[in-house]
């Protein structure tokens, strides 16, 4: 450590003593969010795929061709109109329906406090992933007519929805899932630079200074990942050398704080371009949802009036 | 979207987007410009099947579905009628769909190329399934369906053949087929399935065999001439046969003959019948006659003419070998076991007509010049020694001697001798190639006697190589003597020959011996005695029965149960009537004191008891009677020794009791 004219403020723990403590206690929104509910969604995706391609031998069912696959066993089973397939339709496009009470709510009853939006975008991941699993099976990989417009529609905005969560974590936002105002996130910003000065040493401060200063130099560009290729290089940096530092100043919380500040910084120095991303994906997102409910209820309609109702084989 | 301070940011891409994802939903429906104009392409779930191909369209879609009821059977039956016809009638693939959705089985929307049936070839039984089994030369056409069904709907084919044969009679036969052809063979085996019998003209014997073509020529099946033979066959006969074919000739063969050879001069009779017509006529009968009055104009003679009369006085058409000939009518009848003998079997196929010309033939016989003994045909076996008159023992009906009745001495010859063989007694040359004799078995020689191989002539009957001669009439020239010599030669003092196996007589009398059976001796076996033994016997050393020489004391049948304590003198004590001792009386003079009062009365048993030990015939186990007489030797004292051991001042043997009744029991003691 090299030795500096100022006087270095002791490192101090942080807990109950900084006057900023409690906005550096509030914990935002890390990039690993909804992580794990994309987990859950795989495996329930998976178990479904696994009792229909192996328990109800749809394996051997999908793998007929068209032309004869009307004569296979579970044909009766696992056609679009059969017990499981039409039951596997149904029950996927519920769970279609489910985002837009997603979507109803950002749209009707705004509110920054009330309800946990994190916990409703979770639920709304787990029915746009497992919703589609559900319709595929049930098209029995037969895609035909209109309908299949809906079917691809579906698709592009499933996969489109992995898309918009890499934007939507990298927007900084409570861990209730409300975004942070541009003032929010200047106050965050000043407390924990604050916190920084009584714990940090100077060393860490000219390293956090010299680091955030190429970011806010680092030109933001779309194609580059909005800078996370070079924050994560630059986390790296900051990380070793808190590693080659002992003592009290190395804490845990002291590394939390230092990395939350710089990648403040990088996110604060990107979040124009992360919004206007983020609207264009809506513009993507949103339309194929429309184009996919609108045909969807067509195709729900004519099976309805053709007699084929759910649950009434 | 929620955004924090509530501003709703300008969406300058929006009408863009929009603008994208109808392009989208253009592009992604993936429906040729053609269908693209049929709105029933974008909501049908796939491309019907090429028969249904006309019902494409959305106005069409009611055609095949009813609304709220998905598809029933009445719409798609409304269209296939001939299907719903074999439903109502229970008839083909169809016969067991009870009110079934035809969706069950035929799933449309699967492409143009979609099946719409199921079939399963090697499940498909066509005579369940279609109501016309495929069998015979059908069968192959069960993998062929296309051969039969030209069209797609294979309700169209019709059972009747023509419409899959072309018919080559030219419809001159009908439309029935099956009258002559059936599927099991060729078509060209018709007949096969034709009954002929049914016809103007009965097929039957060998024109069954006849191809079709032979009779109907060219295709031609109707009109065809059969009221003569000749319009068939042609006549072989030259002249011409007056008489119709039928006359000769059956339909069996052309061979056959049916020709009534009674109505000629010589009628064929045994053996005639089943002769040939070209062995005797070797040349055209309707040319030439045979000759016939002579059995010379077909047989050749075997005798050489050695018979001047008639061959029918020996010979008839049944058998030319075994002619009825009457040989009674000779000098020499034939009798019992010369009834049935061959002819050659005596008149041998002599040398004489043998030598007289090389071009004999065996069947040559000579029945004349045989003379009328026995030896001209039969060995004489007794080579001379018992005469010439063979009658005298023996007859025609056979060899062996069942009926010879010895003249003389017919006690001798009754009982067990009466069966016994001849060659049993009858032997020679010398008794001691005789066979033993005994009263059990008859053992028979079996070799040649050495030394006389000249004399001995093989007989008939089991006992070859024996020789006839008078023997004695004594046992012992028969019989061996098994006694060896104990009882002499009068055999029938014990034996009778009227008995079984020359059983001894029950009327032997034992009191004629030294040793006369009284009491239980009368009941014993002779053999209990008289054993089996080995050593020297009167007529030397050997194994037999010992009747002689035995000595009549006890122990030389009984054994001394006393161990010598008594002596040899079993009779002192015991009788022949029952061994057991009934009554003694102690005869010492100087104890007659001693047996009196309670010892009078006392059992035997109760001073003599059985003991082990040494007896004067050595150690062993048995009653001791050698006892002494002191009273301690038998009776406890009850005094315990303090009175003194002479019991007798105070007890008596006839008064012990009333001394001292407790004093009176006795104590068994050892008599040692």
């Amino acid at each position: 450590m090299t030795p500096s004219a100022t006087p270095v403020a002791p490192a101090r723990d942080l807990r109950g003593t900084s006057p900023v403590l409690s906005a550096v206690r509030q914990r935002l929104m890390p990039v690993s969010a909804l992580v794990n509910v994309l987990g859950l969604s795989g495996i329930v995706s998976l178990a479904v795929a696994v009792w229909v391609l192996v328990g109800l031998d749809g394996w051997s069912y999908y793998t007929t061709p068209f032309a004869v696959r009307g004569y296979s066993p579970v044909h009766r089973l696992l056609r679009p109109s059969g017990p499981v397939g039409q039951t596997l339709g149904v029950f996927g496009a519920v769970l279609m329906l489910v985002p837009f009470a997603y979507m109803g709510y950002k749209r009707l009853w705004r509110s920054r406090t009330g309800t946990n939006l994190k916990r409703l975008l979770e639920v709304h991941i787990f029915c746009g992933i497992v919703g589609p699993v559900l319709i595929t099976f049930h098209t029995a990989f037969k895609f035909n007519g209109i309908v299949s417009a809906a079917y691809w529609s579906m698709a592009l905005v499933a996969l489109s929805g992995f898309v918009g969560r890499y934007l939507y974590v990298r927007i900084p936002r409570t861990i209730r899932g409300v975004e942070l105002s541009q003032t929010e996130l200047d106050d965050r910003m000043t407390a924990l630079r604050e916190e920084l000065q009584w714990s940090a040493g100077p060393d860490v401060l000219e390293a956090l200074d010299r680091l955030e200063a190429d970011v806010d130099a680092r030109p933001v560009s779309w194609f580059s990942g909005l800078g996370e290729g070079a924050l994560r290089r630059s986390l790296a940096d900051l990380a070793s050398l808190l590693e080659s530092r002992t003592g009290a100043g190395s804490s845990v919380e002291l590394r939390a704080a230092v990395e939350e500040r710089l990648r403040l910084a990088q996110r604060r120095h990107a979040l124009a371009a992360t919004k206007r991303l983020f609207d264009l994906w809506h513009v993507f997102h949103l339309p194929l949802v429309w184009v996919m409910f609108a045909i969807v209820s067509l195709h729900v309609g004519v099976a309805l009036y053709l007699g084929y109702v759910p649950f009434r084989w | 979207m929620c955004r924090s301070d509530g501003e709703r940011p300008r969406r300058p891409w929006r009408s863009l987007a929009w603008a994208i994802g109808l392009t989208l939903v253009a592009a992604w429906t993936g429906a040729p410009e053609a269908e693209a104009r049929q709105l029933g392409a974008l909501v049908s779930p796939g491309r019907l099947s090429q028969p249904h191909a006309s019902l494409e369209g959305i106005r069409n879609c009611e055609k095949c579905h009813e609304a709220g009821n998905r598809i029933t059977a009445a719409k798609c039956l409304s269209c296939h009628q001939p299907v719903a016809d074999r439903i109502r009638a229970r008839r083909g693939v169809h016969r067991q769909v009870q009110n079934g959705e035809c969706v069950t089985c035929h799933a449309e929307h699967q492409g143009a190329t979609g099946e719409l049936r199921p079939f399963d070839l090697k499940a498909f039984d066509h005579g369940r399934d279609a109501g016309y089994p495929l069998d015979g030369r059908h069968a192959p056409l069960t993998a062929r369906c296309e051969a039969c069904h030209k069209t797609r709907s294979y309700l169209n084919v019709s059972t009747s053949c023509a419409s899959c044969h072309q018919d080559v009679h030219k419809g001159t036969l009908g439309a029935a087929c099956q009258t002559c052809h059936t599927t099991q063979v060729a078509f060209k085996e018709g007949r096969q399935g034709f009954d002929h019998s049914k016809a103007a003209f009965r097929l039957d014997g060998a024109h069954e065999k006849v191809a079709c073509e032979s009779c109907h020529k060219n295709q031609q099946y109707k009109g065809v001439a059969f009221a003569t033979c000749a319009s068939c066959h042609t006549d072989p006969h030259t002249p011409k046969a007056a008489e119709a074919c039928t006359a000769c000739h059956t339909t069996a063969t052309w061979r056959t003959r049916r020709f009534d050879h009674t109505a000629t001069r010589f009628p064929l009779l045994g053996k005639h019948e089943t002769t040939a017509c070209a062995d005797c006529h070797v040349r055209p009968a309707l040319k030439v006659t045979p000759r016939y009055d002579t059995c010379a104009a077909c047989h050749t003679d075997p005798h050489k003419g050695a018979f001047k009369q008639d061959c029918k006085a020996c010979h008839n058409e049944q058998s030319f070998a075994k002619a009825p000939f009457d040989h009674t009518t000779t000098a020499f009848p034939l009798t019992g076991k010369h009834a049935p003998a061959d002819c050659v079997a005596c008149h041998k196929n002599l040398t004489r007509a043998a030598t007289r010309t090389a071009r004999v033939t065996p069947a040559v016989v000579e029945f004349g010049g045989l003379k009328r003994d026995c030896a001209s045909c039969h060995d004489d076996t007794h080579k001379g020694d018992l005469g010439a008159s063979c009658e005298t023992c023996h007859t025609t009906e056979g060899f062996a001697l069942s009926s010879y009745t010895h003249r003389t001495n017919s006690a001798f010859f009754a009982g067990a001798h009466e069966p016994a063989s001849c060659v049993a007694c009858h032997l020679r040359p010398s008794p001691a190639a005789m066979p033993v004799l005994t009263a059990a078995r008859v053992v028979p020689p079996r070799v040649v006697p050495a030394g006389k191989p000249a004399t001995i002539t093989p007989v008939h009957g089991p006992f070859g190589n024996v020789t006839f001669t008078a023997a004695a009439e004594t046992c012992a020239t028969c019989h061996a003597d098994v006694h060896l010599g104990q009882v002499g030669a009068a055999c029938e003092t014990c034996h009778a020959v009227v008995l079984p196996k020359f059983a001894v007589t029950t009327s032997f009398d034992h009191a004629r011996t030294k040793f006369r059976l009284g009491g239980k001796h009368t009941a014993v076996e002779c053999t209990k005695c008289h054993t089996s033994q080995t050593g020297a016997f009167p007529a030397g050393t050997g194994t037999a029965v010992r009747f002689t020489g035995i000595a009549t004391t006890c122990v030389t049948c009984h054994t001394d149960i006393h161990l010598g304590q008594v002596g040899a003198t079993c009779e002192t004590c015991h009788d022949d009537r029952a061994f057991k001792m009934t009554s003694y009386a102690h005869r010492n003079p100087a104890q007659r004191g001693f047996f009196v009062g309670a010892h009078q009365k006392a059992a035997c048993s109760t001073c003599h008891a059985p003991a082990s030990g040494a007896f004067p015939a050595g150690r062993g186990t048995a009653v001791r009677y050698a006892i002494r007489t002191e009273c301690t030797d038998c009776h406890r004292d009850v005094h315990n020794g303090s009175l003194g051991p002479k019991c007798g001042d105070c007890h008596k043997p006839d008064r012990f009791a009333g001394l001292a009744p407790a004093a009176g029991r006795l104590g068994r003691r050892n008599a040692r």
